[in-house]
């Protein structure tokens, strides 16, 4: 029984195929030994085949990083998408930021411009508001301002500019609208006076002065002491404008064609047709609402 | 009807708005736009619609107006019902028809803001001539424009 497998293996040992394996086996062997003792760490067996297969690799490696580069083409797309995408997110809340941060400035500056007069006057309560039409058909410089009776704004709030400077009163109020008569409109009449001379009067503009872009400072008597350069300011009286505001710098001194009475022509300090950002004045002590 | 056809017919909405939220801006109101634009709808459309169009016309001037309120909105509406029902009785829905009611709408209106403006010290001429005619002439050269906006297209208007 034991004789067989014996006999099997002796046969084996005699074939071409276990030659071959050990010629082979040998072959290895004998390059690990010259590998071990030539210190180069590898053996000639594998510098063969890195000889044969390295070119191999190389284009292996050009199509795997052909491949690779569409992968990541492929990937980069949806990538750079998202990243765009998130990119165009940012520029919109940078843009949203940005334009605030304009109206911010734009505020502050209205701010710090009124707030020498505003700081004198805590009794003022100021509603901050934007132009945002003009009549087209209206050569007396009337606008539209975005606040309303929703803000607080009545019919005969005065609108201020800068420091102080009047430039119209609220003619119509709707809840987030309003519109405003400029103070050389001639639907605009209050009480004014010469801060030098201190002499008393009223507004009553008419179309030429409108035209001129100047208010008619009315009320003087012919000996008037008010002369060119002289600054006009809101008297108070009537109740509808709070006192030293400023409405403009007297131009011209007239007397009136048609009575005894002396007018001087008032021209705003402010180019009304250019202003943007204004302030309209809800509040103030001495304030009689119609 | 189609999706595309409704969404143009509300092309003259869009186009009144753009009109007249340009002619109220601070930048753009030198022009009297709402008043061609007006009288060029109206010279293509019924009475109704030219009535509501001008109504709406009119409200968007008087928001920004220191004219009292419902001024234009009134005399936006009774020019587009009137031009609507002339043309339909008496003219031809052509350029020209456009250009002479657009021209008489602001002659008219050039005239009547002018006198009124004037009225108190006998200046119209000035008035007229020096603040309003070359706006009013460049307001009349929108005309064309609007026609081209307005005028019945059979691939729009089925």
């Amino acid at each position: 029984m034991m004789q067989k497998p014996l006999v099997s293996i002796m046969k084996f040992y005699k074939t071409t195929k276990f030659k071959i394996i050990t010629g082979i086996l040998v072959f290895l062997l004998a390059g690990v030994i010259f590998a071990s003792i030539s210190g180069l760490g590898t053996s000639p067996l594998s510098r063969v085949f890195s000889i044969c297969f390295t070119p191999l690799e190389r284009i292996s490696d050009i199509i795997t990083d052909g491949l690779k580069e569409y992968a990541i083409t492929f990937r980069s797309s949806t990538y750079y998408r998202e990243k765009a995408e998130k990119l165009e997110l940012d520029n919109l809340e940078l843009m949203a930021q940005l334009v605030e941060y304009e109206d911010m400035k734009k505020r502050v500056e209205a701010y710090e411009q009124t707030y020498g007069i505003l700081d004198e006057n805590p009794d003022y309560e100021v509603v901050y508001s934007t132009i945002v039409a003009r009549d087209t058909a209206d050569l007396y410089s009337g606008f539209t301002l975005n606040k309303g009776s929703l803000d607080g704004v009545k019919v005969g709030n005065p609108v201020i500019y800068g420091a102080g400077n009047l430039l119209g009163i609220v003619n119509k109020v709707s809840e987030s609208s309003c519109v405003v008569s400029s103070i050389i409109d001639p639907g605009v009449s209050i009480g004014v006076y010469e801060i030098r001379s201190r002499e008393d009067g009223y507004l009553l503009n008419d179309a030429q002065s409108a035209f001129g872009k100047v208010a008619n400072f009315s009320g003087l008597t012919s000996s008037t002491v008010v002369n060119e350069g002289g600054i006009v300011c809101s008297s108070g009286v009537g109740g509808k404008v709070p006192r030293d505001l400023i409405v403009g710098t007297v131009v011209s001194v007239v007397n009136s064609s048609t009575d005894l009475s002396t007018f001087a022509t008032v021209k705003p300090n402010i180019d009304i047709d250019n202003v943007q950002n204004v302030f309209i004045i809800t509040q103030f002590e001495g304030q009689i609402n119609e | 009807m189609k999706l595309k056809q409704r969404m143009l017919r509300l092309l003259p909405i869009i186009i009144l708005l753009s009109v007249g939220l340009f002619q109220n801006t601070p930048a753009g109101n030198s022009l009297f736009l709402l008043i061609p634009c007006i009288t060029t709808f109206a010279c293509f459309r019924g009475e109704y619609a030219s009535l509501f169009f001008g109504i709406f016309a009119g409200l968007m001037w008087d928001f920004s107006s220191t004219a009292p309120d419902g001024l234009y909105t009134l005399i936006l509406a009774f020019s587009a019902v009137f031009v609507s029902v002339m043309v339909k009785k008496y003219f031809r829905k052509t350029l020209r028809t456009s250009l002479f009611f657009g021209g008489i709408g602001l002659l008219i209106f050039g005239v009547v803001i002018s006198i009124v403006y004037a009225h108190s010290f006998g200046s119209f001429m000035r008035v007229f001539f020096v603040d309003f005619f070359f706006r009013l002439l460049l307001s009349f050269a929108t005309i064309p424009l609007f026609y081209m906006m307005f005028r019945q297209r059979k691939d729009i208007y089925v």
